[in-house]
């Protein structure tokens, strides 16, 4: 009987799983675009005035060309390193936020022409005046973008310490603290933070060539079409360097790229803008109002990490009990699959097992909204250690009690459901307490596939105003608050459960 | 003579190579009471629960009032090894057995109430609570009516104000008494006690033996598991001295104790007299 129990609550719990409907519709007319909002100022980031609002050169040419084709733009949120990989799930139609055009990613993906070009900038401390030119670098520890062109032309050079990021905002700080002496980044970062932090300087000539190019799936080759003439088009009209001039990126490679020599006449109004935004943060005071205006952001993303958690913990109690039971009652086949899924399951990082879940099973045909899959993916985590919670609980429970109510004309299944359930219940709640506020810190990860939850959100907005001390604060204490009332809950819950206790139970 | 409510014929049961009860036969009548004395791991215990199916015996038959068991040795053998033995049975008969055992072992299990030697009362529910699960659960009995039953029960055994009680506020006499209604609540043709009294002080053994003298008046058929003599030979109807898993000797109180035919009865009965 509990076997056919079992089974029926396994195959309708992965019918839960599995009967998420394809998200894949969209509609015509609009198009999916995908960028990292995580602060590449001038790229795309939050607008510091609105921090809820994404703005951006690449924002305004998306829009520029949105008008061309007239349709309409549709942000998606996409991690960077994950921009590629979400175009072939079909998350969204056209990836782009500074990707530069290389044969590597040629072999995946489509490119449009560029929009534009640009190069690689040193950038050192004031008061280093040692670094002039690619030359002065050898022999000293210099940081570029991991996978960037400047990291590649850094190694071809020979003789440099190259140090990579994940973000340039930490090879900048690195740099600060004296563990590297210069950084070699694409010119847009180079002019935009030095522009507000003034202790950093710009030096040397042009590096490199780099040209930076919409992605888009190899087969969708009419929409290449389309944002190829779009792209003409702007180019055209002026209406790119118009785009340009206002974020001060128009220099001497688009001129010759566009053989548009002529003077600028368009003043760079949204590079002042920003500057002005970001210089806010000066002292302490202007600095509390700006915290002020990023509780609005942070309190929704609170709401994200904590319906996530929540979701996730729903789930892995009930896969988890389903698994313990099956491990403690269901016979040889039962137990061993739930010993094997808990071992599999607890033995491979919970990262790898959300890249699998939101990247590997689309391959496959099982895709999941980043809402969904982050549920799925922490909750099937979890469920392993609650199994193993759960049946530490169920153990503890004297075999008498299962015998005294199958004496009793109970069926197993009715025993365990009635009599051991209940009991195990109070035994695990502490350690279940435990569990969720693990889960809860845990959901952080799943900012890695595109969740935009609290963690995400700090990242967005730590690096868009290069602030990571006083935002993690906030951000630390937010965690903090959201586990406090579960672990307060559990306590007033144990003590009401707990009428007897374990020793006065040994009396009997 | 009333009818045999309880039959077994050839019974036997071994724990991996050792066995515990050997071809024991035995038939109890209705409204008897029967005590089962013997030494400490004779297999008193290992016998009512084979007669509860708790456990489950080797080879023999069990009869419970209309439903009957019978195992054979080498069914005994199938389900010990498991799916590594199908040469005598294919797996869907094995399969159609093993459902039918389960069937019958919940009907018997249904008509006989058993007492354990160390309570287990469900401690996370009252012992109104206690009494009711059972019918509510099992016979999908009403709350309502289930509830009204238990407390004819608790009077019946004298704890009508410990309704609302926890387990463990129970001294240990009042345990088991709410454990034999318990056991009541669902309405069994056969009580069986292990040991009822064994982990209770000496002033409230009193207690628990006036409940099943009372309920031996009203009919009730019961077997005790005892080291209580006195009580065996004074309330029983027959007393059974069990011994290395065989039945050495069943008699009238009276006769088994003065007189016993078997001189490993009278080694075991003598060790009381003095």
């Amino acid at each position: 009987m509990l076997k056919i129990r079992i089974f029926v609550f396994l195959s309708f719990g992965l019918g839960i799983l599995f009967g998420n409907p394809d998200i894949r519709a969209q509609e015509k007319k609009v198009l999916r675009w995908a960028a990292d909002a995580e602060g590449n100022a001038p790229y795309i980031f939050q607008d510091p005035k609105i921090p809820s609002n994404i703005i951006g050169f690449e924002v305004d040419i998306v829009k520029a060309i949105c008008n061309v084709l007239k349709v309409k733009a549709k942000f998606v949120q996409n991690q960077w390193d994950g921009l590629i990989p979400g175009l072939e799930r079909n998350d969204y139609d056209i990836a782009i936020n500074g990707l530069e055009i290389t044969e590597d990613r040629k072999q995946v993906v489509n490119f449009s022409d560029p929009y534009y070009v640009t190069h690689e900038q040193l950038v050192v401390m004031k008061g280093v005046d040692y670094i002039n030119e690619l030359s002065d670098l050898v022999g000293r520890r210099v940081g570029a973008l991991k996978n960037s062109l400047a990291e590649r032309i850094l190694r071809a050079k020979g003789g440099i310490n190259v140090i990579t990021y994940e973000g340039e905002v930490n090879a900048f700080v690195d740099m600060k603290n004296g563990r590297i002496e210069a950084v070699l980044v694409d010119a847009p970062i180079a002019l935009y933070f030095t522009g507000t932090n003034p202790e950093y300087r710009i030096v040397g000539q042009p590096i490199g060539e780099i040209s930076y190019g919409i992605a888009l799936r190899k087969g969708d080759t009419t929409l290449l079409r389309r944002i190829n003439f779009a792209i003409e088009t702007l180019k055209k009209s002026g209406k790119l360097r118009e785009i340009l001039e206002q974020w001060k990126l128009w220099n001497f490679m688009m001129s010759s790229f566009l053989s548009d020599f002529s003077p600028s006449n368009v003043p760079p109004r949204k590079y002042h803008e920003f500057l002005e935004a970001v210089g806010r943060r000066g002292d302490l005071v202007s600095r509390i109002w700006l915290y002020l205006d990023f509780m609005p952001l942070f309190f929704k993303a609170a709401l994200v990490t904590l319906g996530i958690s929540i979701l996730a913990m729903l789930l892995a109690i009930f896969v988890g009990l389903v698994l313990s039971l099956m491990r403690v009652y269901g016979g040889k086949i039962l137990s061993w699959f739930a010993i094997a899924y808990i071992e599999v399951i607890r033995g491979t990082p919970l990262l790898i097992q959300l890249y699998f879940i939101f990247y590997a099973l689309p391959s496959i045909g099982i895709k999941f909204s980043p809402f969904i899959a982050a549920i799925i993916g922490l909750g099937l985590n979890y469920a392993a250690y609650e199994a193993e919670v759960y049946r530490s609980g169920l153990f503890a429970i004297p075999k008498g009690q299962i015998e005294a109510a199958i004496s009793l004309g109970m069926h197993k299944s009715q025993a365990i459901w009635h009599i051991v359930i209940p009991q195990a219940i109070r035994i695990v709640i502490p350690p279940m307490t435990n569990d969720f506020i693990s889960l809860l810190k845990d959901s952080s990860l799943v900012s890695i596939i595109t969740m935009i939850e609290l963690t995400k959100v700090y990242y967005q907005i730590a690096s868009s105003y290069y602030d990571y001390l006083g935002t993690g604060i906030i951000v630390a204490i937010i965690y903090l608050l959201l586990g406090l009332p579960f672990v307060r809950l559990a306590r007033a819950f144990e003590k009401r459960l707990v009428i007897e206790s374990a020793a006065k139970r040994d009396k009997l | 003579m009333s009818e045999i409510i309880l039959e077994i014929k050839q019974l036997s049961k071994s724990f991996d190579d050792h066995r515990i009860l050997k071809n024991i036969s035995l038939s109890v009548r209705k409204g008897e009471l029967i005590s089962i004395i013997g030494r400490s791991g004779c297999g008193k215990t290992t016998l009512l629960r084979c007669i509860n199916c708790l456990e489950r015996f080797d080879s023999g038959y069990l009869r419970v009032g209309g439903i009957e068991i019978e195992r054979r040795y080498f069914q005994a053998v199938q389900h010990s090894k498991g799916n590594s033995n199908s040469n005598h049975f294919n797996n869907s008969k094995k399969y159609k057995l093993e459902e039918e055992y389960q069937e019958k072992a919940n009907q018997i299990r249904s008509r006989v109430g058993l007492l354990f030697q160390n309570l287990n009362l469900f401690p996370h529910l009252t012992v109104l609570e206690n009494i009711t699960i059972a019918p509510q659960i099992v016979r999908k009995e009403h709350k309502t009516t289930a509830t009204e039953r238990a407390k004819a029960l608790l009077a019946k055994v004298g704890l009508s104000d410990f309704e609302n009680r926890y387990p463990y506020q129970l001294s240990g006499g009042q345990a088991q008494r709410v454990a034999i209604a318990r056991a009541l609540a669902m309405n069994p043709e056969l009580m069986l006690y292990d040991e009822p009294t064994s982990a209770l002080d000496p002033e409230l053994v009193g207690e628990v033996f006036n409940v099943m003298q009372d309920l031996h008046n009203e009919g009730m058929t019961q077997i005790i598991v005892t080291h209580a003599m006195n009580f065996a030979k004074s309330a029983s109807d027959y007393v059974i001295y069990l011994e290395a898993g065989e039945i050495v000797e069943i008699g009238r109180p009276q006769d088994l104790f003065s007189s016993p035919r078997d001189a490993r009865t009278e080694a075991y009965v003598r060790l009381f007299k003095e």
